[in-house]
């Protein structure tokens, strides 16, 4: 392909989307997504807006291959993303590097004994050496402010403070979208604003982000696109 | 701090200093195969999320054993959980998950000792679980449809939790026979096989092993309510139970029938002697009454509850210095803790 | 949805008026009990051995040891403790114990006296009536070395962050997917712990008369944690997938051969030595 189409093409999108979740126990299947399209450009910043379970939480599992459509198509890069193709272990390494996903929930997001590991532990695993490992670590503990934390045990963090290990250890992994549900959620002014600034910074060098969230003041301080996810009706 | 919760955990968490470090060592030797075969079975048939299902299952466990369940009369008491795992999620996920919480309460709490682990890991975190899971796989299938599952489920865990209660019992019982000093004098557990197995399996049969049976029951109930494909993927994937004929039981439930089994005519043999030897000690209190005081006159001698008396063999000024050491320094605690309590009873800072 | 029922429109007349209600009397303390155990548990882990709070001299110097070694020493010195059959040896790990502690910031001391009293004291009295079956020794050998054990253990465990003791197991060849998953387990008992708390409080606020029916409650509440633990798991093994685990986890190496290092292992030699003096 050549570089003009390159730089062209979105960095991802979805047409056509379908998706539900099955019933249990004969329950009929919970529709969740229908035909909808939705398309990310480079160096966006772009925010769903939606009342609750409208499935901004799903379309964000979608776009990390934590789900896959019914019918549809999510491409990501030009690349389809499909069950099959992620079956390929490379692939699927190389996807979840390029796209970072913040969950809602911080506090199951961190695993590792210290937040310094936790920062670690992404560019460890992409087998970066061991200098490099450190300068990112110590880079990204100063962006979030997080430098005398390091030593510290997440469990021992408070909820403004898990909710920034968790941002910092995905930005990391340096990944070209980072894909945030609720990183507002449940945080303070002071914790608020630094997020929204370290954000604007990831965007204004040229990456891209997806936020979900109610608040409308979040997307006015990340001037972001707006899509709205209406809930399906049966 | 969790100390003062002790008196009701002590009955199944051996601290050490009960058992000698020769049977703890035996225990962690039989343990680590036992571990090691654990530890692959849920590596290999779980899914990519293994890592973290274990964590959330060994704290599971670990907040199952400090949980206050209701008892009549307004008191409580604790189960080990180890038979509701197994039935949940299988025996060998049990194995893994409660060693964690075993391992995390020794080393982080102080609960349960470090040199009896090995013990402790065997009674609870491997004959409890996989014996529960025995016995609820083989009614699971031998009974009829209808209270079944409850009933295979109550069986699996009071049959689990004494067979643990009873591998205690044997644990500490055999102690005071293999290892005493020349003077007769227990180094470790004192009381003989005839008093630790009723001491441990009359309220584990009557109370204990009771509670942990309902506590079993209703939990499983509960997810069996709310995510009833859990209850029934433990069934059809793991025991083969729902699907197969006998040969369809597998491994797991093999290993716990037959530790059952093996724990089964050593239960009679220690109960049938230790009514026996019962009777033996009754009968010595009954005509002893006036034998003890005599002993106590003839110099049962108190000395023996005093250090210098075990201090025999140290030059006297080693054994003044000692406790002098030991003197300055718990005066020194004492008034300091002192200290402390005053100063953060008038200002809350100090402390 | 259940419960929504009837016309969404009409308000029901019932809630316009304020209920008399006296409640009966309720004996059971379980709830009460529970939230006191997960509220000091959660304490201790939100706490996780914080060495900045309770840090003397003596702990600073022994933070230089590695935490493997350390793990080491107290295995060793538990053993020592129970293999030596007169109370010479224990006498003189008790003067050394107590001699520490008695040098220690006051919080510090006060956790690991009252832990090791406690456990002491229990350990005693279970053995007690063993002096009627000629067993003089036993309640007085119990007390002194759960005292030892117990406030070595604890001594350790409230002056090392938890994190770094549980690294520390790496050293005695624990293998790291085990290290691993204990790491996980103290995030997941901080995480179900809280819920769980969360849940007795709602169940005590709600329990305004008496519940026949506790035991039903208890289960309640522990199913309730269960499908927590599984949601929360499949949580964590998501992240883990997109964070690019690969199965194996990296941890540093640690140094073996330095002075205090060094200084710890001719103490424990010390140690060893005069426990085989003393027999």
């Amino acid at each position: 392909m050549s570089t003009v189409r390159e730089a062209e093409r979105p960095l991802a999108e979805l047409r056509g989307a379908c998706f539900a979740y099955p019933g249990v126990e004969g329950d009929p299947p919970r529709v969740v997504l229908r035909d909808f399209d939705m398309t990310i450009g480079r160096g966006e910043s772009v925010a769903l807006l939606g009342p609750n379970g409208s499935g901004k939480t799903t379309i964000m599992r979608i776009l990390n291959g934590l789900e896959f459509l019914d019918s549809g198509e999510y491409r990501f890069d030009g690349e389809a993303i499909t069950k099959a193709a992620l079956a390929d272990k490379t692939f699927a390494r190389r996807l979840h590097q390029r796209i970072g996903f913040v969950f809602q929930n911080s506090e199951t997001q961190l695993f590792c004994p210290s937040v310094g590991e936790e920062i670690a532990f992404g560019p460890a695993q992409m087998g970066l050496p061991d200098d490099e490992i450190r300068r990112r670590t110590r880079d990204v503990l100063r962006l979030f402010e997080l430098e005398r934390f390091a030593d510290r045990a997440s469990y021992r963090l408070s909820g403004g403070e898990k909710k920034r290990v968790a941002i910092a250890c995905c930005m990391s992994l340096n990944p070209d979208l980072l894909v945030l549900d609720e990183p507002t959620d449940g945080l303070d002014e002071r914790n608020t604003a630094l997020v929204v600034r370290v954000l604007n910074r990831f965007v204004a060098a040229g990456k891209t982000i997806l936020v979900s969230t109610h608040h409308h003041d979040i997307v006015e301080a990340l001037h972001s696109r707006r899509i709205a996810v209406r809930p399906i009706e049966d | 701090m969790t100390t003062f919760d002790n008196t009701a955990t002590l009955a199944m968490h051996i601290p050490d200093n009960y058992l000698s470090p020769s049977t703890g060592l035996v225990f962690f030797l039989i343990m680590i195969p036992v571990w090691a075969l654990c530890l692959k079975y849920v590596m290999t048939h779980a899914n990519h999320e293994k890592m973290a299902y274990l964590g959330a299952g060994a704290a599971f466990s670990f907040l199952i054993m400090m949980f206050n369940v209701p008892c009549p009369g307004g008191t409580t008491a604790h189960a080990v959980g180890g038979s509701l795992i197994a039935i949940l999620l299988g025996p060998q996920y049990a194995t893994v998950a409660v060693s964690v919480a075993l391992l995390l309460q020794a080393l982080l709490f102080g609960d349960g000792g470090l040199i009896t682990y090995g013990a402790n890991c065997f009674n609870m975190a491997f004959v409890l679980p996989f014996v529960a899971y025995g016995v609820y796989a083989l009614l699971h299938k031998i009974l009829d449809d209808g209270w079944k599952t409850r009933v295979a489920v109550f069986a699996g865990a009071y049959i689990g939790l004494t067979a643990a209660a009873l591998m205690v019992a044997l644990e500490l019982g055999v102690q005071p026979v293999l290892f005493h000093d020349a003077a007769g004098q227990a180094l470790y557990f004192p009381y003989p096989m005839a008093i630790a197995v009723p001491a441990m399996l009359i309220p584990h049969l009557l109370m204990a092993s009771i509670v942990e049976g309902i506590v079993t029951v209703a939990v499983v109930e509960f997810v069996r309510r709310a995510a009833p494909e859990i209850v029934a993927d433990a069934v059809t994937e793991r025991g083969g139970v729902a699907t197969h004929g006998a040969g369809g039981l597998k491994t797991p439930v093999w290993i716990g029938l037959g530790a059952l089994t093996v724990i089964s005519p050593i239960g009679l043999l220690a109960t049938g002697t230790a009514y026996g030897e019962w009777g033996a000690e009754e009968f010595k209190a009954a005509t002893g009454l006036a034998y003890v005081p005599d002993r106590i006159a003839n110099g049962f001698s108190w000395n023996a509850l005093l250090p210098d008396y075990s201090m025999q063999g140290l030059p006297d000024w080693a054994g003044y210095i000692l406790c002098a050491v030991i003197g300055i320094a718990v005066m020194t605690i004492v008034f300091r803790l002192l200290g402390a309590a005053v100063g953060g009873a008038n200002g809350k800072k100090t402390a | 949805m259940t419960g929504v029922d009837g016309e969404p429109t009409s308000f029901p007349d019932w809630l316009g008026v304020s209920e008399s209600y006296e409640p009966a009397d309720d004996r059971s303390t379980f709830v009460e009990r529970n939230l006191g155990v997960f509220g000091r548990t959660l304490a201790a882990v939100a706490d996780g051995g914080q060495p900045e709070l309770v840090a003397g001299p003596i702990d600073r110097a022994l933070g230089n040891v590695s935490t493997s070694l350390r793990l080491l020493g107290l295995v060793i010195a538990i053993v020592c403790t129970n293999l030596t059959s007169n109370m010479i040896f224990d006498y003189i790990l008790l003067a050394v114990v107590l001699a520490v502690l008695a040098v220690r910031p006051v919080r510090l001391m006060r956790t690991v006296v009252f832990a090791g009293l406690g456990i002491a004291a229990l350990s005693s009295l279970v053995a007690l009536p063993a002096i009627f079956l000629g067993q003089y020794n036993s309640p007085m050998r119990l007390f002194i070395r759960a005292f030892i054990t117990v406030s070595l253990t604890v001594g350790l465990a409230r002056t090392v962050p938890w994190n770094r003791l549980i690294a520390g197991l790496r050293g005695l060849h624990v293998p790291n997917s085990v290290v691993y998953v204990c790491d996980v387990t103290i995030q997941f008992i901080d995480i179900l712990g809280r819920s769980m708390l969360s849940l007795l409080d709602s169940l005590s606020l709600r329990s305004v008369g008496r519940d026949r029916r506790k035991m039903a409650s208890a289960g309640h509440v522990l199913g309730a944690v269960f499908l927590l633990a599984n949601r929360r798991a499949r949580e964590m093994g998501e992240s883990m997938l997109c964070r690019g685990f690969e199965g194996e986890y990296r941890i540093p190496k640690q140094r073996w051969l330095t002075a205090p290092n060094a200084a710890y292992a001719a103490m424990i030699a010390a140690m060893i030595a005069a426990a085989v003096y003393f027999g």
